[in-house]
């Protein structure tokens, strides 16, 4: 499956760096691919709210993870821009992402920043991609820190690694960490972006 | 952004619930896959020189660590208390 997404995306550069193709066409196949996506991960999630609520009679305080992880990632990544030829703002908008690099890339671009999307897709691509490197050192830290690296990526992706690093009993945590930030995710980039 | 994110979003979410059931998987790959096209070919218009490439990737790699390390550290701090 990675080839696939390689491959897929691979394509598509390639295809944009020789300028081949209507660009009002991808424009508007950006825009519907990414509400299809979108709708499935909706279905996905209101699937599961079930094993959420469960989770959460368990310990509301729980809820406090993500909104903390949330917040920390937009304060630091604003810091970030500091370092960079972006705006606070603009590398806040790229750290809300959360690691949902198939959202923030397609949401700026389809906003009229098609380059703040670029730096957003990779930015939360290596988010995930380090998450994984990163999770036995991070783990050794404290279990928590792999699930917070992770953002919305530790309910799928990243949760296996963090099953095996944090230990088992972190993979509900993990799991309730990753929907509420995806769910998270969408009005806080879109909430930045109409200050940019 | 309304149609793009929001009204999706919502409709999936109550179906999800309705339904009880997750979706085929070959739904979510077949979205993932297109967009990822999409967001290619976009990227790949955009950034017209190998050092814009450069320049996207650093910013990238840095913004993804500050926002890591303060997910981390401010994470780290709230568990510590509330896992008590």
């Amino acid at each position: 499956m990675i080839f696939l997404i390689l491959g897929s995306t691979g394509f598509g550069i390639l295809l944009g760096l020789l300028k081949v193709g209507n660009t009002t066409a991808v424009s508007q196949g950006l825009v519907w691919s990414l509400a299809l996506l979108i709708f499935v991960v909706g279905w996905e999630m209101g699937s599961e709210l079930n094993v959420v609520k469960r989770l959460l009679k368990k310990g509301p305080k729980l809820l406090l993870v993500p909104l903390v992880g949330t917040l920390g990632s937009v304060t630091f990544g604003a810091l970030s821009g500091f370092f960079l030829n972006l705006t606070p703002l603009q590398s806040a908008v790229v750290a809300s992402g959360m690691g949902w690099y198939s959202f923030t890339g397609s949401f700026l671009s389809t906003q009229g920043w098609p380059q703040l999307g670029a730096v957003a897709f990779a930015a939360n691509v290596f988010r995930e991609l380090l998450t994984i490197l990163l999770a036995p050192l991070l783990a050794r830290l404290d279990p928590i820190a792999p699930v917070a690296s992770g953002g919305a990526t530790s309910m799928d992706s990243t949760l296996g690694v963090v099953r095996v690093f944090s230990g088992k009993d972190m993979g509900p945590v993990s799991f309730l960490n990753g929907f509420v930030i995806t769910l998270l995710v969408p009005p806080v980039s879109s909430l930045l972006t109409r200050f940019l | 952004m309304i149609v793009s994110v929001f009204l999706p979003l919502a409709i999936g979410f109550a179906i999800g619930m309705a339904i009880r059931r997750k979706p085929k998987a070959y739904l979510f790959w077949v979205s993932l896959l297109l967009l990822l096209f999409f967001v290619g070919y976009q990227t790949g218009s955009t950034v017209s020189s190998l050092s814009i490439l450069y320049g996207v990737l650093r910013s990238a790699l840095v913004v993804a660590f500050f926002a890591i390390l303060g997910s981390v550290v401010v994470t780290i701090l709230v568990w510590r208390r509330i896992s008590r």
